[in-house]
């Protein structure tokens, strides 16, 4: 749809800048090839460098599959919910205790099948409210979990379990296993949502009422969703437990549902690309001011509070933003904001 | 053994989760607004109530002064919030909005981190209100009277302000028919800021009371606001009354477990409120109409 607004009229103007960073998209194709380029020589650098790759990048990618799989959720599905922790939690508690006994790959898996049937079971009951009551069951589920692994010896308890990669798994084809899950669950949620599925999904999203009058099991396809974002965050959380060696309780606390939530609307949720840019910026963000030290909350909750007021739809709509307010400028007519509005 | 005590101190515990959440249910009801930061209401209340008696040998007379005091001081916040903050909120989508107010909790909680630091700080019982007194045949903890107390007064002084107050009405008008009370020209950002005072007000309280009986955490925020919440769906987004039948519920539940099965005893309370969410979606006493999506 962008491309056709490439061949709208150009009036020109005093403002023309405005005009060609706004309707001539050539510069955001070249921007996304010179990205692309990028990405793979850094992938491939570090997977052939002696040193390990970086820890603190892995953990980035780690947060893009998360916000990923609850953006499923937030973004795609309305859906809002608060106990996603409980699949990732879930995920990693998996990973460590079957990693003794499996190779890598069985042990990712069983992973994302365990979060799979557990955000299934889960689903069958929660998935029948919505709104504030869904995020409510989703988040004692999760508040649940979290109480049973803190207090079960079979899980380590407080304490946690330790999740070591296998002796024969360098860090550097570890890190190749990170980049490939974090890929191909972001290609999951993209090719899901251009299927008959995907598209049904959005429709109920947009109206629910029209589309269950139009004979549609809205039930079926939020449920749908709902396990596929359970298994992505089982994945997510997988992949966690081994870059950081270790699994607590604390995967499994409320306050790591809402964390890629933040990532999500950070980003902007009704775009593919928005969970990718919030869980970059936000964890970039806080490392940069440090987990540990006491303004980290006060610089996490300034930025969300700022971006949600200033810029509802995310840091992804910065470029509609200008376009809105550099129309305002050029005051060319309604045509103007309408297209702003249709980007 | 005898139930006796754990009931006493169920309802007790009960009655400081119904001084959160009262605030937040009513203001529900009059925005459709849900606080996250509510939360951190209730443990400014009691770092503040830490700073005004920490020195002092303490009575209970005094703790209810520095109670009071907290609970204005927190009434401040709640309405500064409110001016600069939510009322930005009200009309974004509700995830949004929730959001929102989740980046004011981290915010102010981040905040308590600063200005009290990490480590836990304690107030202790005031004197005379720290053993057991025995009703009939049983010992039940003095402290727990006090907070029934406390709470049998804020639903009567709720009540009246509910029932017999312009403020009141305005209010229930908000959470029966929100459009038709606008168009009859009731100014929502008073009626909202307002709501919030109060609830801040017992919020603070509530953080107060509930000084002696915790420690005093950066992390109380977040911990205690899920189980408000809690209190405030199962009883029915928006009614009053359902979070105090929410509130004793949850509370007597929890302290009954936690006597005779301790190792389940947070679980039980999350089991609760899950069990009536899926059953009664609505809570006990609200109204599926109200919930938003």
């Amino acid at each position: 749809m962008s491309g056709k607004l490439t061949k709208a009229p150009t009036t020109g103007g005093p403002r023309s800048w405005s005009r060609w960073f706004t309707t001539d998209r050539r510069w955001v194709k070249m921007l996304w090839i010179a990205a692309a380029v990028l990405a793979i020589a850094y992938v491939v650098t570090q997977a052939t460098s002696e040193t390990p790759p970086s820890f603190f990048v892995e953990i980035v990618l780690v947060q893009v599959l998360y916000a990923m799989s609850v953006n499923i959720l937030i973004g795609y599905a309305h859906l809002p919910s608060f106990g996603q922790a409980a699949f990732f939690g879930t995920g990693a508690y998996a990973a460590a205790l079957t990693i003794q006994g499996v190779p890598l790959y069985a042990s990712l898996f069983l992973a994302v099948a365990v979060s799979g049937i557990l955000a299934l079971l889960l689903g069958l009951l929660a998935v029948r409210t919505s709104g504030i009551t869904f995020a409510n069951v989703t988040l004692a589920f999760g508040q649940m979990l979290y109480l049973i692994a803190a207090n079960s010896d079979l899980v380590g308890g407080e304490n946690g379990l330790l999740a070591s990669l296998p002796s024969q798994v360098s860090p550097q084809s570890f890190w190749l296993v990170i980049v490939g899950c974090v890929t191909a669950g972001c290609a999951v949620v993209w090719w899901m949502f251009r299927t008959p599925t995907g598209e049904t999904i959005l429709a109920i999203r947009d109206n629910p009422e029209r589309a269950s009058s139009l004979g549609i099991s809205t039930f079926r396809y939020r449920l749908t969703a709902f396990v596929v974002a359970g298994a992505l965050a089982g994945l997510a959380g997988a992949l966690y437990a081994f870059a950081t060696g270790i699994v607590t309780a604390d995967t499994l606390y409320w306050t790591r549902s809402g964390e890629p939530i933040i990532m999500c609307l950070l980003g902007g949720s009704k775009k593919f690309f928005g969970p990718i840019i919030g869980a970059v910026a936000l964890t970039t963000l806080l490392q940069q001011v440090g987990q540990g030290s006491t303004s980290y909350l006060i610089y996490v909750g300034g930025i969300l509070l700022i971006v949600l007021i200033l810029l509802p739809q995310g840091l992804l709509s910065i470029p509609a933003r200008i376009r809105q307010i550099s129309s305002r400028w050029t005051s060319s007519g309604p045509s103007d904001t309408t297209k702003a509005a249709a980007l | 053994m005898n139930v006796l005590p754990s009931i006493v101190s169920g309802l007790g515990d009960g009655m400081l989760l119904f001084l959160i959440a009262s605030g937040l249910s009513v203001i529900f009801g009059a925005m459709r607004f849900l606080n996250f930061a509510h939360g951190a209401f209730f443990a400014i209340g009691g770092y503040l109530t830490y700073n005004f008696l920490s020195n002092l040998q303490l009575t209970p007379v005094l703790l209810i002064g520095g109670a009071l005091l907290a609970g204005l001081g927190v009434a401040v916040l709640a309405y500064v919030s409110e001016v600069v903050v939510f009322r930005r909120l009200y009309k974004l989508p509700p995830i949004d909005s929730l959001l929102g107010t989740y980046a004011l909790l981290l915010l102010l909680e981040g905040a308590i981190l600063v200005v009290w630091g990490p480590n836990s700080l304690s107030v202790p019982y005031p004197k005379g209100l720290n053993s057991t007194v025995r009703i009939g045949s049983v010992d039940v903890p003095q402290y727990s009277l006090l907070l029934i107390a406390v709470g049998v007064i804020v639903v009567v002084a709720m009540t009246l302000l509910l029932y017999k107050t312009s403020l009141g009405l305005e209010v229930r008008a908000l959470a029966e028919d929100r459009t038709m009370t606008q168009l009859l020209g009731v100014n929502i950002s008073g009626v909202s800021a307002k709501v919030m005072l109060i609830g801040g007000f017992l919020a603070g309280i509530g953080g107060a009371l509930a000084a002696p009986t915790i420690a005093l955490t950066p992390d109380l925020a977040t911990s205690f606001i899920i189980q408000a919440f809690a209190v405030v769906v199962v009883g029915g987004l928006g009614s009053f009354y359902g979070a105090l039948i929410a509130a004793v519920v949850l509370g007597v539940t929890q302290s009954v477990v936690v006597t005779y099965l301790p190792s389940v005893s947070g679980i039980a309370f999350y089991a609760t409120m899950f069990a009536i969410l899926l059953f009664r979606p609505q809570g006990i006493l609200g109204k599926s109409s109200l919930d938003i999506s």
